[in-house]
């Protein structure tokens, strides 16, 4: 089978895999095209959202969809770094034992890890993470376990502030995309939200896609195909690198944000890794829209989850990020041109 | 003087000498030039009968300034007139008295009658007394300011006029200067022209610089998908539909695709847009300038 031929039949697994998502959680189309954007790209995600808006069902259902072996741990104040690594316990016998923790049990098979409530896990814990997502590795009992096929979804509300821990950046430069599920708006999938029985049941819901429909262990073949074969011209490639140097310095390519004092803006601009994860991601859309070729219209899509929450701000800017974030994200957008 | 005396003394003499011959002479005995022509009229009937000249030669020149018309017989009140006519042939360098000729007249019974000489005057054609043709003179003066234009008027007006012309000339310069430097499509002509003309539509300088007039005047990055925003933006461009998504489609291929695509006339749309970026330019100028009044 050639390459070409390959893709083609993973691009419909994809929009296959999307569909079904899309059935299952309603009114958050983009959302689910972006989580199976990074999916394809090899990318963790962060999903922050308010309480109860199906984060947890969207991310449950990509990892149904995903197959392999799914992992899940709910994020507390109390968890500590070694309870994701191994477990200890008394047996029947009385023989204390030692279990590998959810990060270790599935070794290779480990597919979806799943972190509820992420920012409730102090940061030790979030600092464990770091190599799991960046390396696809971790330490343990003097071996090196690896988790070649391991993506990981992860979730916080931002409702509740006390008793969290805000990620760190480094941890949050590990997630390819942050993105915010939103409530939706229109009227007719509200409707069907609180009043069609079908939607009632999270675990129902997600037992109609059907397991395994985009298997997770030939993701990294595909994802290796996809950036082997979509290009990127220089024309956009010099788009990229504008894009990059604004997120550094946005006043200088005329980028405002209303309130703001640009010159005393940024920390620290969009990361090498950061706009590394945006070129994967800016090909999976040129390949998942059929073309070979990344245009401009790639990058807008992935931009804001990508870039988001990956320019630092100064600490009189950072309590106000929800807010400015976006802004400065679209304002690049529309300032820097290309070609 | 003496002449005159004579022109007196034959003025009295004629209404004895041709008491029987009723003559009618011309209206005045004055004025006259080269050219004109002088009716006498003599009736035929008199009262001792009617009358006939004897030798009345047409066609003969009487004198240095005469010349005798072909006479007729006319009928005027049931009588018969005899005309005659003649031309004054010669122009005198001074004024000259002159006289029609004498005629003598037989009526039936053979008795002669004789037409008295008519004197009259004629004048030359020019006022210089040699003949010569003088300067044209006007018939009043000329007006003092052309004799003697006034000067600092003059000179004011001159400096008016050329100010409110320099004026008119700094502004138009004004407006095509900062027109060239602030409109967007205006900005891209010059780049565009700024390149070897043969390789202006296919050199990728005067691509982007059209994107970036579109950019500009979008007051944001224009994509393909993004034309719309375009047209919202400036919906004066929305006439060349066609036109802008065809050069966004073949600069999609051309610098996204790597592939050349079909050859657009750059400089040339980027021209058209140019011009209509002047009209609106000067349409919102008006509009502006309506709003104030």
């Amino acid at each position: 089978m050639t390459t070409e031929n390959y893709l083609a039949d993973w691009r419909e697994h994809a929009l296959v895999t999307e569909t079904a998502i899309n059935s299952v959680v309603i009114g958050q189309s983009s959302l689910i095209r972006l989580i199976n954007v990074a999916l394809f790209a090899r990318g963790h995600v962060l999903l922050e959202g308010d309480v109860g808006v199906g984060k947890t069902t969207v991310l449950r259902a990509f990892a149904r969809a995903a197959g392999g072996e799914f992992e899940r741990t709910e994020g507390t104040i109390d968890l500590m770094p070694n309870d994701l690594v191994y477990h200890t316990y008394v047996d029947s016998d009385g023989q204390p034992r030692i279990d590998p923790g959810p990060l270790l049990r599935h070794g290779e098979q480990l597919t979806t890890f799943f972190f509820n409530e992420i920012n409730r896990a102090r940061p030790q814990v979030q600092s464990l993470l770091l190599r799991a997502m960046a390396e696809r590795s971790v330490s343990a009992f003097n071996k090196e376990f690896q988790f070649p096929h391991m993506t990981v979804f992860a979730d916080r509300n931002k409702v509740e502030k006390e008793e969290t821990f805000e990620l760190a950046s480094a941890a949050r430069d590990r997630f390819m995309f942050e993105l915010n599920m939103a409530t939706p708006v229109d009227e007719d999938i509200r409707r069907s939200l609180i009043i069609d029985t079908a939607y009632h049941n999270a675990d129902t819901l997600i037992e109609q896609v059907t397991y395994g429909l985009c298997p997770g262990d030939q993701l990294n073949d595909v994802s290796t195909a996809i950036q082997k074969t979509v290009t990127t011209s220089p024309a956009i490639e010099k788009y990229i690198l504008e894009l990059w140097r604004a997120s550094e310095t946005p006043g200088q390519f005329g980028v405002s944000v209303e309130g703001v004092e640009m010159d005393r803006l940024i920390l620290a601009g969009a990361s090498p890794r950061g706009m590394s994860a945006l070129v994967r991601a800016a090909r999976v859309v040129a390949w998942m829209n059929d073309r070979e070729y990344v245009i401009p219209e790639d990058v807008h899509a992935v931009l804001p989850a990508a870039l988001g929450h990956r320019i630092f701000f100064q600490p009189i800017y950072e309590l106000r990020r929800s807010e400015i974030s976006p802004v400065l994200i679209h304002s690049i957008m529309n300032v820097v041109a290309s070609p | 003087m003496g002449r005159i005396v004579f022109i007196i003394l034959a003025l009295l003499i004629v209404p004895i000498a041709i008491a029987d011959l009723q003559v009618q002479h011309p209206d005045r005995s004055y004025g006259y030039f080269i050219g004109d022509v002088l009716l006498q009229r003599v009736n035929l009937e008199s009262s001792a009968g009617a009358v006939s000249a004897t030798d009345l030669e047409s066609g003969l020149r009487i004198n240095d300034y005469l010349y005798r018309l072909p006479n007729k017989t006319v009928t005027i009140q049931k009588q018969q007139w005899l005309e005659l006519r003649y031309q004054v042939i010669n122009s005198p360098t001074q004024t000259e008295t002159i006289a029609l000729p004498a005629i003598t007249f037989v009526t039936e019974s053979g008795e002669e009658q004789l037409l008295q000489p008519w004197f009259f005057t004629v004048a030359p054609l020019t006022a210089s007394g040699d003949g010569d043709v003088s300067s044209p003179l006007p018939d009043r003066s000329a007006l003092d300011v052309i004799d003697k234009p006034n000067m600092p008027l003059l000179k004011m007006g001159m400096i008016s006029l050329l100010s409110v012309l320099g004026l008119w000339f700094l502004w138009w310069l004004i407006r095509h200067v900062k027109d060239s430097h602030t409109l967007p499509f205006a900005l891209a002509r010059r780049t565009i022209n700024k390149l070897p003309s043969a390789e202006r539509d296919k050199n990728p300088q005067a691509w982007i610089a059209l994107h970036r007039a579109f950019n500009d005047v979008a007051g944001k990055t224009i994509s393909g998908n993004s034309l719309d925003q375009l047209y919202s933006a400036a919906p004066w461009i929305k006439q060349y539909e066609g036109k802008v998504e065809e050069f966004y489609t073949a600069s999609s291929v051309r610098f996204f695709q790597q592939v050349e695509p079909e050859a657009i006339a750059v400089s040339k749309l980027c021209n058209t847009l140019h011009q209509a970026e002047k009209r609106q330019a000067k349409q919102v100028a008006k509009a502006s300038a309506g709003m104030v009044d």
